[in-house]
C-alpha cells in the first residue's frame, strides 16, 4: 500500500491538472484542507468530476487501482470534505 | 473564441482561457446539446465578441448514419456522406459571423475495432466510412472562405485520448491531454492566419546541420551520411529543411566558425543536401549568436519573430532566448538522430495558403542576395540610385484583384507591418467583399528585375467618396523597397484615381509601433502633409512615374 505522503502527492499533482481548466477565483489549493464537497466547496459539477477522474488516474499509477470516486463520494456517509480527507478515506482501499 | 460543439465543451473553454501561447484570448463554450442551433443562429448576441469559432464534434452526432455503422447496422455509406454535406451547409452559415472557423477532423476511439480485417472495406467499413466522411468534410471545406480543417489525429495519438468516465459523468469525450494538443494546433492555425507564422530557420552548423566540428576536423571527416546512423539523420534532419523551404520557409545560418571553412565544407561535402545557395544570408563568425541573429534578420526585413533558431549547444540557445525572447529556440534534442522528429513536430510555420511564391520564396531571397551583392559591387561605377536602378531593369504590374491573386494578396495584406499606411487586416472573404463595393478598387504589384521575379509585392487601394480619393491600403513588402517601387504605385494611384472623376487623392497614415517607414516614406512623396497629419495630392497635376521603373497596367477595375 502506498505511503500517506505519496497518495497526498497524487491528489495534488490531479488538483493541478485539474486547475488548469479553472479560472483563477475557482483555482483549488495544494492544501489538506482544501474542501473538495460539501457547503463551501468551489468547484462546480464538472470540475468535480474532473478532478475525481484525474485523481482516479493518478491513484492507479501509485496503486494499481483504484475506487471509483465520483460514485463512492456521492454518498453523503462517507464524510469526505477535503482533500486530507480523502487521501485518509482512499489508503486502505488502494 | 467561441467554441461550438456536441459535447460539454466547459473544460475545453477552460483550458484555452488559461493557455499561454499567443493569441491569448478567453473562450466561450456556446451551448451544449444545441449543436445545430448553434449554427443556424443569427442571434448577434452569440456571436458578439468572437472574431473566430472552433466547431469540434464527434462524428455520430453529425451523421445518424454513422452511429448506425458503429452499431454494426447494414447502412447506405452515401446517406452518411450527405449527412455530412448538410452539416458543412450549416458550417458554412455559421462561419459568416466571425472571421475564422477552425474544424478538427473526425476521430473514433482507439478501442472500436469495427469489423476488423474488413473495417477498411468500401461501403462496409467503420474506419471506411470515417475516412470518406473526412474526405467530404476536406473538400466541402476547401471551397468555403475563412474555414480551415485542422487534422486531429496527432492530437489523439495517446493511450488515454478518450475519456470514457469523463464521458459518462459529464459528457466531456475526450481527455484533457487531448483538448491541449488541439489548442495548441488552432492557435498555431490562428497565428498563420493572421500573418504571424513564423518564416525563417536559422541553424548552427557544428553539430546541428553536421556531426563534429569542421574547424577541428576537416569538412572530410565529418559525420555526415554515409552508413552511420548519426550521419543518415542529419542528412534526413537537412533534407527536412530543404522540404521547409518548398513551404516558402527561407534557412538562413549563424555559426561560430570560419567563413570561409564553413562556406567550404557546405559546398563541397558530397553529403551536403543544403548548399550556400540554399540559405538567405549568414552570419558565419565568432560573435556572440544573439547579435548575428538579429543582424541576419535585418538583413532580411524580417521581425525576429519570424525566426526559429536550432543549436545543439544548450548555452547558445539560452543565450539567444534570454537576449530575442521573440524568436522562438526550441530545445533540439541531445541525441542527434531526434532531431528530425523535433523539426516535424514544429507547428510554427503553419499557414492557411499556400501559393506559387511562397514555394519560391529561398530563390527569390537568393536572387535579392545577389542584387545586394550587385549593388555593392558596383557602387563604385554608378553616379545615381537611378541609374543603377536602370541597370536592375525593375518592372512593376499592376492588376485588380481578381481570383488569381486575391489569395496572395490577402497574405500580404496580413502580414505586412512596415511600410504599410493603415495596417488594416481582413480575411481573403473579407477583402473580396470590400474591394466589390461601388467606388472601391483594389490594386495588386507584381515586381521584377533582371535578377528575378519578386512576386505580389504591393498593394494599394483606393475608396472614392464623391471628390476625395482616399488611400485604403498601401503596402509594400520590404524586399522591394528602396527600389522607386513605393512611386511608382502612388504614380498609379494618381493616374486612377483622376480617371475615376476624383480632384483629391488623400492618404491618411495610421501610426503603429512598426510602420514608421511608411511615414517617411509619405513624408518625403511629394504628397501635401496637412495639420491633422494626412497627405493630400491635387488631382489636376500628374505624379511623375520613375523614369528608371516600367510600370504595366494589366486591367481595370471594370474588367472581369
Amino acid at each position: 500500500m502506498p505511503e500517506r505522503s505519496e497518495i497526498v502527492q497524487a491528489l495534488y499533482r490531479a488538483v493541478s491538472q485539474t486547475n488548469e481548466a479553472l479560472a483563477d477565483s475557482d483555482k483549488l489549493a495544494c492544501e489538506e484542507t482544501e474542501q473538495i464537497l460539501g457547503d463551501g466547496a468551489k468547484l462546480d459539477s464538472l470540475g468535480f468530476v474532473s478532478l475525481m477522474v484525474a485523481i482516479e488516474t493518478e491513484l492507479e499509477e501509485l496503486a494499481g487501482s483504484c475506487p471509483s470516486l465520483a460514485e463512492e463520494l456521492s454518498d453523503p456517509d462517507v464524510g469526505v470534505t477535503t482533500l486530507g480527507d480523502l487521501a485518509d478515506w482512499v489508503a486502505p482501499k488502494l | 473564441m467561441l467554441i461550438i460543439s456536441d459535447f460539454n465543451a466547459d473544460s475545453l473553454a477552460g483550458l484555452w482561457s488559461n493557455d499561454s501561447q499567443a493569441p491569448i484570448e478567453a473562450a466561450r463554450a456556446a451551448g451544449f446539446g444545441r449543436l445545430t442551433q448553434t449554427l443556424l443562429s443569427q442571434d448577434a448576441e452569440q456571436w458578439s465578441d468572437h472574431s473566430a469559432a472552433l466547431v469540434w464534434t464527434r462524428p455520430e452526432s453529425v451523421s445518424p448514419t454513422f452511429a448506425k455503422v458503429l452499431a454494426f447496422e447494414e447502412s447506405d455509406h452515401e446517406e452518411a456522406l450527405s449527412e455530412v454535406d448538410a452539416f458543412c451547409s450549416n458550417l458554412e452559415a455559421a462561419s459568416k459571423n466571425v472571421a475564422s472557423t477552425y474544424v478538427p477532423t473526425w476521430q473514433i476511439q482507439h478501442e472500436q475495432r469495427g469489423y476488423g480485417p474488413l473495417d477498411r472495406t468500401p461501403q462496409l467499413g467503420v474506419r471506411a466510412l470515417l475516412s470518406a466522411m473526412n474526405e467530404r468534410l476536406a473538400l466541402r471545406i476547401s471551397q468555403m472562405q475563412g474555414v480551415y480543417l485542422l487534422d486531429s489525429t496527432a492530437w489523439f495519438a495517446r493511450p488515454d485520448a478518450f475519456s470514457t468516465k469523463l464521458w459518462y459523468l459529464a459528457k466531456v469525450p475526450f481527455s484533457p491531454s487531448v483538448f491541449k494538443a488541439g489548442i495548441q494546433d488552432v492557435k498555431a492555425a490562428m497565428q498563420g492566419v493572421a500573418g504571424n507564422a513564423r518564416k525563417v530557420v536559422i541553424c548552427d552548423l557544428d553539430d546541428t546541420l553536421w556531426g563534429g566540428i569542421v574547424g577541428d576536423l576537416g569538412w572530410e571527416k565529418l559525420r555526415l551520411g554515409g552508413h552511420d546512423a548519426v550521419g543518415e539523420a542529419l542528412v534526413d534532419f537537412q533534407k527536412q529543411l530543404k522540404a521547409l523551404t518548398r513551404r516558402g520557409i527561407i534557412l538562413g545560418i549563424v555559426s561560430k566558425n570560419t567563413e570561409s571553412v564553413a562556406l567550404e565544407a557546405i559546398d563541397s561535402h558530397p553529403e551536403m543536401v543544403l548548399r550556400s545557395k540554399d540559405f538567405a544570408g549568414w552570419r558565419i563568425n565568432w560573435q556572440d549568436k544573439a547579435q548575428n541573429i538579429a543582424d541576419l534578420m535585418a538583413e532580411l526585413n524580417l521581425g525576429l519573430q519570424s525566426a526559429v533558431f536550432l543549436d545543439d549547444n544548450p548555452v547558445e540557445r539560452a543565450r539567444v532566448a534570454e537576449t530575442l525572447p521573440e524568436v522562438l529556440v526550441p530545445e533540439l534534442p541531445r541525441d542527434k538522430m531526434l532531431y528530425g522528429d523535433l523539426l516535424r513536430s514544429l507547428n510554427c510555420f503553419d499557414t492557411p495558403a499556400l501559393s506559387k511564391e511562397d514555394r519560391e520564396r529561398a530563390a527569390m531571397y537568393n536572387a535579392e542576395r545577389e542584387r545586394r551583392s550587385a549593388m555593392s559591387g558596383s557602387a563604385g561605377s554608378v553616379t545615381s540610385l537611378d541609374d543603377w536602378l536602370k541597370t536592375l531593369e525593375v518592372r512593376v504590374e499592376a492588376e485588380t484583384l481578381r481570383p488569381t491573386n486575391q489569395q496572395r494578396t490577402a497574405q500580404l495584406l496580413n502580414k505586412t507591418n512596415q511600410m504599410n499606411l493603415t495596417t488594416r487586416r481582413m480575411t481573403e472573404a473579407e477583402l473580396v467583399a470590400w474591394a466589390g463595393q461601388a467606388g472601391h478598387e483594389v490594386w495588386s504589384f507584381r515586381v521584377s528585375d533582371k535578377f528575378g521575379d519578386s512576386g505580389l509585392t504591393g498593394i494599394a487601394s483606393l475608396r472614392i467618396e464623391g471628390e476625395s480619393a482616399h488611400i485604403a491600403d498601401y503596402i509594400l513588402s520590404c524586399r522591394v523597397m528602396g527600389k522607386k517601387v513605393e512611386e511608382t504605385i502612388v504614380a498609379h494611384l494618381v493616374a486612377r484615381a483622376a480617371e475615376l472623376g476624383a480632384s483629391t487623392l488623400i492618404a491618411r497614415y495610421l501610426e503603429t509601433k512598426k510602420n514608421k517607414p511608411c511615414l517617411e516614406f509619405w513624408q518625403r512623396s511629394g504628397f501635401e502633409e496637412m495639420p491633422d497629419g494626412s497627405f493630400t495630392w491635387d488631382l489636376s497635376k500628374p505624379y511623375e512615374q520613375p523614369a528608371a521603373v516600367a510600370l504595366e497596367v494589366k486591367g481595370a477595375a471594370n474588367d472581369a
